[in-house]
């Protein structure tokens, strides 16, 4: 596991296949910290209507992606 | 129809899998749940996995909304601090916080049990590849367990941790043959 962290380091974003890799990581860490701080807005509350102005997104899309779950 | 060419172990370790994600109250029946089942399978005796250890290392991982290891790694090279992320979402939001996976809109297929990830139903099609590709006419847990470790992901990872890749398993099916 060390060797990864060496890789990344060393080759940086030469080796697509590390680059490729913490993008991908990146994106599913960023579902999860969506996922959480949208419901603990809605535990709170908070509007689909707010919590949309602070993701910067439509009302509707974050109403379809996390609705459902209340 | 290759359903009926599971082996009766193969159709255990699926039925399995469900029950580790019931226990779990996953929503889903995913690869991890998979893997789990597949523990006890011959093909894996001579690796020395310990179900604790590998409960742990999927543990951890989905304290970190499941990210393996070798995800974390590749975060850090970015600069991205996984643990120091998890650990502030604790600290505001709870233990646990990020562990929740995200649900995708279930759509409840058969029934009564639970829904079939789709990289799990991946994995039970390569399965059949597996089989085909070494000429077996039958679909038993040695297949899983190959499917398992081609498809990526968690479980594959975890099990790569402790040694069991796919070239090895390949080469011990192969042998057996």
């Amino acid at each position: 596991m060390t060797k990864a962290t060496e890789l990344a380091s060393a080759a940086g974003d030469q080796d697509p296949k590390v680059g490729l890799r913490a993008v991908s990581a990146l994106r599913r860490l960023l579902e999860q910290l969506e996922a959480v701080q949208v419901r603990n807005a809605r535990v709170r509350g908070w509007s689909w209507q707010e919590i949309a102005a602070e993701l910067g997104v439509t009302r509707q899309a974050v109403h379809k992606k996390h609705g459902g779950r209340g | 129809m290759i359903g009926e060419r599971f082996t009766r172990d193969a159709r255990q370790a699926v039925r399995d899998a469900v029950k580790e994600a019931e226990q779990e109250s996953a929503s889903e029946v995913g690869r991890t749940h998979m893997l789990l089942a597949l523990l006890g399978t011959p093909v894996l005796a001579g690796f020395e996995l310990s179900r604790e250890e590998v409960e742990d290392a999927l543990r951890a991982a989905r304290r970190k909304g499941g990210l393996s290891e070798a995800d974390t790694e590749a975060l850090r090279g970015l600069g991205i601090d996984v643990d120091q992320i998890v650990d502030s979402i604790e600290q505001s939001l709870g233990e646990g916080a990020l562990a929740t996976m995200v649900t995708r809109k279930k759509r409840w297929l058969f029934g009564e049990h639970k829904p079939f990830e789709p990289a799990l139903k991946k994995t039970l099609e390569r399965s059949l590849l597996e089989a085909r590709d070494l000429g077996h006419n039958y679909l038993g847990n040695e297949h899983l367990v190959l499917a398992l470790l081609a498809g990526g992901g968690l479980a594959a990872e975890v099990l790569a941790s402790k040694g069991v890749t796919y070239a090895e398993v390949r080469k011990l099916v192969a042998g057996q043959g």
